[in-house]
């Protein structure tokens, strides 16, 4: 269950419209390493996630994506906010200006729109907690780019924080990594899946292989 | 486990209550009647959820009481309730 807060996690106050800059910093609301697939990801992975500390975690940096969301979709908000027609066709906003105006809508940089082909839930703690880390370092290295593309202090304030929470959700992941892999069988590291099997279809699976 | 089962049922009820008064009132902003509808089960939800995280635990992040341990993340979640 979810309540909403009418506030943002950090402050989003931006100036000037600048649709150029909206068409990189969409790609962090709908694009394959943004928050609204990184929510859905942590959010759908916790369900069969064996251990609590992991748990926790995928609880709540799935609901601090959500936060993530929505600053992203107030700095696209704010940067094609008063935006002209010269402006929108010198950016090559024209494109995505005459299917939404200037509505939110999830896609890609490259247009495509939001897909859950972008992450995965596998049911398997060690594949969604390796997934996971690499998926902040991804939507970090995104940022990054980002912040090679904009020069305007009051976009690049906001998407240094978002940056700085893909290296904290990255620790974070990496502490659940190690909980999940200190709970484990040593003699049987990699070989099965503690989500799955814990219940005794570890068993079966032995007893099928002995024929 | 019943006692919690009930606890839960009457902060739910009492959410839902909540919750679908204030759809109402977001298109209905000057209904004083439900305006005072709202005040009155939003002060039975806080001694529910109190008298809930007192005993069971907390319900968000900001309802843990222990000084020694963060019992956000004990078990059961949501998803792990017995019928």
């Amino acid at each position: 269950m979810w309540t909403y807060e009418k506030k943002l996690q950090f402050p989003v106050k931006i100036k000037n419209p600048n649709p150029a800059a909206a068409k990189v910093i969409i790609t962090q609301y709908g694009g394959p390493d943004g928050e609204l697939g990184a929510s859905l990801r942590y959010l759908s992975q916790r369900y069969t996630m064996p251990y609590k500390q992991a748990i926790g975690v995928l609880n709540d940096v799935g609901t601090e994506e959500l936060a993530h969301l929505e600053m992203v979709s107030a700095i696209v908000h704010q940067l094609t906010r008063g935006m002209t027609m010269e402006q929108i066709k010198a950016a090559g906003w024209d494109t995505y200006f005459v299917d939404h105006t200037a509505g939110l809508y999830p896609i890609a940089a490259s247009g495509m729109p939001f897909t859950a082909t972008v992450f995965a839930s596998k049911g398997d703690a060690i594949t969604d907690l390796v997934e996971d880390m690499a998926a902040e370092q991804k939507a970090r290295t995104t940022y990054d780019n980002i912040l090679r593309l904009v020069d305007d202090p009051d976009v690049r304030e906001p998407i240094k924080f978002l940056r700085e929470r893909e290296i904290v959700h990255f620790q974070r992941f990496g502490e659940a990594l190690r909980v999940v892999q200190d709970n484990l069988n040593p003699k049987n590291f990699y070989a099965y899946n503690p989500s799955f099997d814990k219940n005794g279809a570890r068993c079966k699976l032995d007893k099928l292989k002995k024929g | 486990m019943a006692e919690r089962s009930n606890m839960l049922k009457q902060i739910q009820t009492l959410e839902f209550i909540l919750l679908d008064a204030a759809l109402y009132l977001d298109t209905h902003p000057c209904d004083e009647a439900a305006l005072a509808y709202y005040h009155k089960y939003k002060e039975v939800l806080a001694k529910a959820v109190a008298e809930y995280e007192a005993c069971f635990g907390p319900l968000t992040a900001g309802g843990v009481m222990s000084k020694n341990k963060w019992t956000w993340i004990e078990h059961p979640w949501p998803w792990e309730l017995e019928a």
